[in-house]
């Protein structure tokens, strides 16, 4: 009867931990009392729709008040603007500009698609003698550098280099060099660099100091993943201690002697302590090797990104500042 | 016999509740990984404390092997949470950048995979492999 009253409570305990559980979840879904008070105080007073006077209506209103906004890096609204400016006057001479400068809100909100869209239609549409006609191609070409879709960008590089689009060539191995550089393919940045830097054009310094840092790029320090990993394979640790990680080391040296050597130790005296610690120094072995693989690219890794990165920083042209559609 | 069969009673109650306070308990098609699953669950929610996240990376251990588990197969994820273990080690704050809270070290199972899709990306075997062409 006791025992019985006892697995009834043990059940209902584990039952109750379920129901809570299930409530968690609930409650992360709905916000608490607190969270909508807050929301109560946000919501503006007044919310009259008077249409508004005529001279916000203007032309010259709404796109001041657009281009303040842009300067202001609050794309969002300022591409409303721009909407609201195409909308009220559709058949006006600056609407490619117009639509060029939502091309470039939706870029700086990391809309990549829809700016890529937007600078096609106006490629499309406009003449290629047009002045905004390069501008709207180079950003079409810098969404795909921007998203790190670097074989997209080639594949329409190579249309333009096979002369099916007319478009500036040192523009071109500019952008080329740039996406490279930042794949970490130093080698054919600085070929493609040294040919084309030797083309006068405004972009001339970026390239010369493209090229150096690509020859610099030869003396980032390196380890090899594959030394690595047969090092650990001899002695636990070893491999994390060649990528400089000694702290890992010593522990992953501990983890693996520790269980290993205790399961032998233990095998004639406690058979099932003995495979228990075994087993668990095993997969500590193997998870050993497959650390030091990785900690080796880990650092590679770190070293080139930290050279991309400052190469990127320190660019005189920077790719997003060239061909802005001033 | 009687006391056997409550045991065994018990121990079926037990699994259930376990199961069934999983989220999508029956998703999880491969055995190996559902497994692992229930293990991590049982630990997380009944062996570790409750109050805090003792663990000094985030995602913590239990969560990295449970994201690790959703990004690659189980001997990936056995492989990269045995690895993880080691080196949550009280020298693992010269090695991660924290997270932006200042609380933890930052450090998620996507750098880690070595292989399969999404695997971290061998900046050296493409400057290496060119270097040594280059070379030649």
């Amino acid at each position: 009867m006791r025992n019985r009253s006892i697995l009834i409570l043990l059940v209902l305990i584990l039952f109750f931990s379920v129901g809570n559980a299930q409530l968690d979840s609930i409650n992360e879904e709905f916000p608490s009392e607190s969270d909508t008070n807050n929301v109560d105080e946000e919501i503006p007073e007044s919310t009259s729709l008077e249409i508004p006077p005529q001279q916000y209506l203007s032309r010259t209103f709404i796109l001041t008040f657009a281009e303040n906004l842009f300067k202001a890096k609050e794309y969002e609204k300022a591409l409303l603007e721009y909407m609201r400016y195409r909308f009220y006057f559709p058949s006006d001479t600056i609407i490619p500009y117009i639509e060029f400068r939502m091309g470039l809100c939706k870029e700086n909100l990391e809309e990549y698609d829809a700016a890529r869209e937007i600078y096609e239609s106006l490629t499309r549409r406009l003449n290629p003698t047009h002045q905004l006609w390069d501008e709207a191609y180079y950003r079409y070409l810098l969404t795909y550098l921007l998203e790190k879709k670097y074989t997209e960008l080639y594949s329409k590089i190579d249309l333009i280099k096979k002369g099916q689009i007319q478009f500036p060539e040192y523009t071109v191995s500019y952008l080329q060099s740039v996406s490279l550089f930042m794949e970490g393919n130093f080698i054919a940045a600085e070929s493609l660099l040294q040919t084309a830097s030797k083309t006068s054009s405004f972009l001339q310094p970026s390239m010369n100091y493209l090229l150096s840092r690509s020859k610099q790029a030869r003396y980032i320090p390196q380890r090899n993943p594959y030394l690595a990993g047969f090092l650990s394979a001899f002695i636990p640790g070893a491999g994390q201690a060649y990528s400089g990680r000694w702290g890992d080391a010593f522990y992953s040296f501990a983890g693996c002697v520790g269980g290993i050597g205790s399961g032998l130790y233990f095998w004639e005296k406690d058979k099932g302590f003995a495979i228990l610690t075994l087993s668990f120094g095993t997969i500590l072995y193997f998870g050993n090797i497959y650390g030091a693989i990785n900690s080796a690219i880990l650092y590679n890794t770190d070293f080139i990104n930290d050279f991309i990165s400052k190469t990127e920083r320190d660019l005189p042209h920077k790719p997003q500042e060239i061909y802005t559609g001033h | 016999m009687a006391k056997r069969l409550k045991k065994l009673v018990f121990l079926i109650i037990m699994v259930y509740a376990f199961i069934a306070a999983l989220p999508n308990p029956f998703e999880e098609t491969n055995p190996f990984k559902f497994l692992f699953k229930v293990f991590l669950y049982i630990y997380q929610r009944f062996i570790t404390t409750q109050d805090n996240q003792e663990c000094q990376f985030n995602p913590s251990c239990s969560a990295f092997a449970v994201k690790a588990l959703e990004i690659s197969g189980p001997i990936q994820a056995l492989l990269m949470t045995a690895d993880r273990v080691q080196r949550c080690n009280p020298f693992a704050h010269y090695y991660y950048r924290k997270t932006p809270d200042g609380l933890y070290l930052y450090d998620p199972p996507e750098r880690h995979k070595l292989w399969g899709k999404g695997s971290v990306k061998k900046l050296y075997l493409h400057w290496n492999n060119q270097a040594d062409k280059e070379r030649k």
